[in-house]
């Protein structure tokens, strides 16, 4: 039976396999952790800021699925230029269009980890259903 | 022996179009509902919808005899008596219920010790922490051993543990994480030997295996109705009668009083000391149903079955190079769990593509952090089984494993 490959479309599986930010930078202005301890996601955020208070750098370092890990990936390249206050405006609709697919229950957490774990830094509410 | 394509027709799940060529193999979460309990169910919502607790009119009068029937079934099933059946909402309800009982009736003072496994599930082992810090007593964890077979509880430091200090051993009958089936008499012996109370979360076992509270001599018992063919939101508690009438009762209200009054309460005898109220009464018929659907199949013939199926499936999983196994491997000392890892991937992703390939399992923690942490995993996958599944379960299975090998390759 040929399996549906969108949930690990080229870029989930790619990001998984080779990620652009994944490590602990020698130095950090800001590190959060994010945690799913229902299934054993977790990571740490690391974020350097310019003088402007602009994300100059974005890293992050942890062990999950390839869609946690893949979308904390994704997502540390779209916050670098941004301001932490532009975290409040991370929606599910930006995981999901960033990821390229849609975000089953069952997944949320995953998907979400990385900005939940901004959003929580900033005392923003999670994404996702309760 | 187990024919499973009659079987398999008993349960309307099964039969539904939209889930065909469903490979169901998460029993252990929850098992499937034959028709014979969905029946039960239904009779009584739609012929005597009433009320128990003697209403003076046909239809309460039958709802009340069902219920009581239904007790009488269940204790049956366990080879207790009528008196010692506690219905509940959940096996979890059961644990709460049990632990704030002996805790209400001053069986613990500060120091006692409380011996369980590396291997409870939450339900039982957060309520005991809990009654622990409160009251001030110290647990104890027998581990799995560390040589010889994956999944086996070490007897002789169990041994060492159970002393005089020991109030309660309480611990997991089955696991549900490794399937192992641990040897109930020879804990419950050991906590009667120091004076100490014993108490088995039986829900992976009870409808997978036989049952015998009299035989096992535990003084106290538990399990939930839908992992045993039952419906959701129903459980049991067994306690010794003698025991049960010492205790005070940990959950108050209607229908478990004899008398009240401004200034007290009398309670009522057991079971319904324990049964505050108006109880799961389509849950417990539904129960009743399931207990004889199971019986007439036979309890030994369901564990044969699993062994069966345990064995093929140790046979095709073990020649696959990634899979490590976090379960028992003896087939007639697993229930029919078998949680495992693939190298490289994680279980989230494993379980994402077997379900895009119609297997039903599941991954995460399996409600036994302790347990995962103790084997050096976050969590694992596990499938598991039941008196329908199928040799052709396994296979897809197995196909979603090459599956995951080639998408992660």
């Amino acid at each position: 039976m040929a399996m549906d490959e969108e949930l690990y479309k080229q870029n989930i599986l790619d990001r998984y396999k080779n990620p652009r930010h994944k490590k602990v930078p020698e130095s950090f202005d800001m590190r959060e952790g994010g945690v799913n301890a229902s299934c054993g996601d977790s990571l740490m955020v690391f974020l350097k800021f310019d003088d402007n208070g602009k994300i100059l750098e974005a890293n992050f370092d942890g062990e999950g699925c390839a869609v946690s890990m893949a979308s904390t990936d994704m997502l540390m390249d779209k916050i670098i230029g941004t301001r932490m206050e532009d975290f409040a405006n991370i929606y599910e609709l930006d995981i999901s269009t960033m990821l390229g697919i849609d975000i089953g229950p069952s997944r949320e957490k995953c998907a979400y980890l990385g900005a939940n774990t901004l959003r929580r830094w900033v005392g923003e509410n999670p994404l996702g259903t309760i | 022996m187990i024919d499973t394509d009659t079987i398999k027709k008993d349960f309307p799940l099964f039969n539904n179009e939209e889930e065909n060529g469903l490979f169901y193999l998460d029993s252990s979460s929850s098992s499937q509902t034959p028709v014979h309990v969905l029946d039960s169910m239904d009779a009584y919502y739609r012929t005597y919808r009433a009320n128990t607790r003697r209403g003076q009119y046909p239809m309460s009068e039958k709802a009340e005899s069902s219920y009581e029937g239904a007790r009488i079934l269940v204790a049956q099933f366990l080879n207790a008596s009528a008196r010692e059946i506690i219905f509940t909402a959940g096996a979890t309800a059961s644990a709460n219920l049990i632990v704030y009982s002996l805790e209400n009736s001053d069986i613990f003072k500060e120091g006692d010790e409380i011996v369980t496994t590396i291997m409870e599930h939450h339900s039982l082992f957060v309520p005991l922490q809990k009654l622990a810090k409160r009251k001030k007593l110290i647990i104890k964890i027998i581990p799995m051993k560390e040589q010889e077979t994956f999944g086996e509880l070490d007897y002789v430091i169990a041994k060492e543990l159970i002393t005089p200090k020991t109030k309660l051993v309480a611990f997991v009958g089955v696991s549900n994480v490794t399937g192992t089936i641990n040897e109930m008499k020879e804990l419950c012996i050991m906590a009667r030997e120091v004076g100490a109370y014993s108490l088995i979360d039986a829900t992976q076992g009870a409808g997978h295996m036989p049952l015998d509270v009299k035989d096992i001599g535990c003084d106290f018992m538990f399990f939930a109705g839908h992992k045993m063919c039952g419906p959701v939101g129903i459980g049991v508690l067994y306690g010794k009668q003698e025991l049960l009438e010492k205790l005070e009762p940990g959950f108050y209200g209607g229908g478990m009083i004899e008398e009240v009054t401004l200034e007290g309460v009398k309670f009522a005898p057991v079971p319904h000391k324990f049964e505050a109220g108006t109880p799961n009464i389509a849950g417990a018929i539904g129960l009743g149903a399931a207990c004889v659907y199971l019986q007439k199949i036979g309890l030994e013939n369901i564990q044969k079955h699993s062994e069966e199926i345990n064995a093929y499936a140790l046979s095709r999983l073990s020649a696959i190079s990634e899979i490590k196994l976090y379960c028992h491997q003896s087939p007639e000392k697993n229930i029919g769990v078998m949680s495992f890892t693939v190298s490289g991937v994680h279980p989230h992703d494993v379980g994402e593509i077997f379900s895009r390939a119609h297997v039903a399992t599941r991954g995460g923690h399996h409600c036994a952090q302790p347990l995962m942490k103790a084997m050096g995993v976050s969590s694992v996958n596990r499938a598991s089984f039941y008196l329908y599944t199928t040799k052709e379960d396994i296979d897809a299975l197995v196909n979603g494993l090459l599956e995951v090998r080639r998408v992660f390759a």
